[in-house]
């Protein structure tokens, strides 16, 4: 075969990747920071009884579901700037990867809302609460803790999502083993350190949420 | 030539040959993952340590791997251990058998909600564990992993997409290309979605349904 496995090669790569790692955890925090933040409203306008408004951010959710994720991105950055809005690689990559999963974390806030039951929503509003008043105090803090494993396994979707912003060139760890690959054509050492990479990245990630999930019990 | 004097007629012709493409790489990995991933959760279920540890251990390495990093794995690794392949097909068989891995876990998942007793009762009657897989046990599982195997299919046909990263004609490929043609990248991304979400919302609506009516305690 003629071929051997460059240790010294990667020792010296590790560095770089190390940067391209810090890149898409960065990214990844971002997005699911964000997205979280931005779908709590609008998660409280998917559960409104208003038919034209729920139904409006159910077809939202389904828009985002329904298209590759890849093509929002390129959107964002090869689409936007046909009107006139010029973003650089890492914004309209967040641009892109926010949409996409504000859609997801409206639907893990919305079961969220539902698990809390009518009853203290009543009784909330029988000791005289504003409406509100009933979502800031009742409803809110025990959603988001009833979402909290499912915005975990959210964020561990986040990181795998972050490696699609290799097609427009943001810095993040697959786009460093690329140029890495390209420049030096040792791509078997570097992609396998690559995917390494992301594997201790992933597990360590879930592993953490799996011991959070376990030491707090859910429920009040 | 004026960019804005293109009829958009052509490009939806050219866009809608290239979808083409994409349903028929689609039905491609998800025959070809759900059979593979069958047969992982089937051999998985059996309890034999030899199926268990490397099923296991295929699982754990894909899922802590993005997919896109798979299909360069496949991509630059393969070739140097003299295995050549037209592009397109490591490209199929890349994403088959990481998704088979996520469509085990959906099976198993499925299996494991039947109660064990019935595995028990069929034993007790001196069945074989291949024939009370079949006759018990599967259909009751198939009904549990149904919904979100169509869920999952729908994932598969997004993410077909990634097969434009290797330079390989399908939509996503066709609409970067109609795009630099004809210089109106939004119109034309906002159309290759359309056609991506036409494809996918029937999909994903059909696995809504399924969940809904399987959806009862027994």
């Amino acid at each position: 075969m003629g071929y051997y496995f460059d240790i010294d090669y990667i020792i010296r790569s590790l560095p770089l990747l190390g940067k391209g790692a810090l890149m898409t955890i960065e990214v990844s925090a971002a997005t699911i920071l964000l997205s979280s933040i931005f779908a709590l409203p609008l998660a409280f306008l998917r559960v409104s009884k208003n038919k034209y408004i729920s139904g409006a951010m159910y077809y939202y959710v389904q828009v985002m579901r329904n298209t590759p994720t890849l093509i929002k991105i390129y959107i964002a950055y090869f689409g936007l700037p046909s009107l006139g809005v010029m973003l650089n690689p890492v914004a309209a990559g967040l641009l892109a990867l926010v949409t996409d999963h504000i859609a997801y974390v409206v639907e893990i806030y919305r079961a969220g809302i539902l698990s809390v039951g009518r009853g203290q929503v009543q009784a909330a509003k029988a000791i005289g609460l504003r409406n509100w008043q009933v979502n800031y105090h009742i409803v809110i803090p025990q959603a988001f803790i009833q979402s909290l494993p499912a915005l975990g396994n959210q964020f561990v979707i986040a990181i795998k999502d972050s490696s699609l912003l290799v097609t427009i060139s943001v810095m993040e760890l697959t786009m460093v083993g690329n140029r890495m690959a390209e420049a030096t054509g040792n791509s078997y050492e570097v992609f396998l350190v690559t995917a390494l990479i992301y594997l201790v990245i992933i597990t360590t990630m879930s592993l953490f949420l799996k011991t959070v999930e376990k030491k707090k019990r859910f429920t009040y | 030539m004026n960019s804005s004097s293109y009829s958009m007629v052509p490009i939806f012709y050219s866009l809608l040959k290239a979808s083409g493409l994409t349903l028929y790489y689609s039905v491609a990995i998800v025959s070809l993952g759900t059979l593979m991933g069958l047969i992982l959760a089937a051999l998985y279920s059996t309890g034999r340590k030899i199926f268990k540890a490397p099923i296991s251990l295929f699982i754990f390495l894909v899922r802590g791997i993005p997919m896109i990093v798979h299909l360069f794995l496949f991509f630059y690794v393969l070739p140097l251990f003299g295995l050549r392949f037209p592009a397109i097909y490591i490209a199929l068989v890349g994403l088959s058998i990481a998704n088979s891995a996520y469509i085990c876990e959906i099976f198993r998942g499925g299996i494991e909600s039947v109660p064990h007793g019935q595995t028990a009762a069929f034993k007790s009657l001196g069945m074989s564990y291949w024939a009370g897989m079949k006759e018990i046990i599967l259909p009751q599982a198939m009904r549990n992993a149904l919904p979100p195997l169509v869920n999952w299919w729908v994932i598969m046909v997004k993410l077909t997409s990634l097969i434009s990263v290797l330079s390989l004609r399908e939509l996503t490929y066709a609409g970067r290309e109609m795009s630099t043609f004809t210089g109106r990248p939004f119109t034309v991304l906002l159309l290759v979605a359309l056609i991506y979400f036409c494809i996918c919302f029937p999909l994903s609506r059909f696995g809504d349904y399924l969940e809904r009516r399987f959806s009862y305690i027994h």
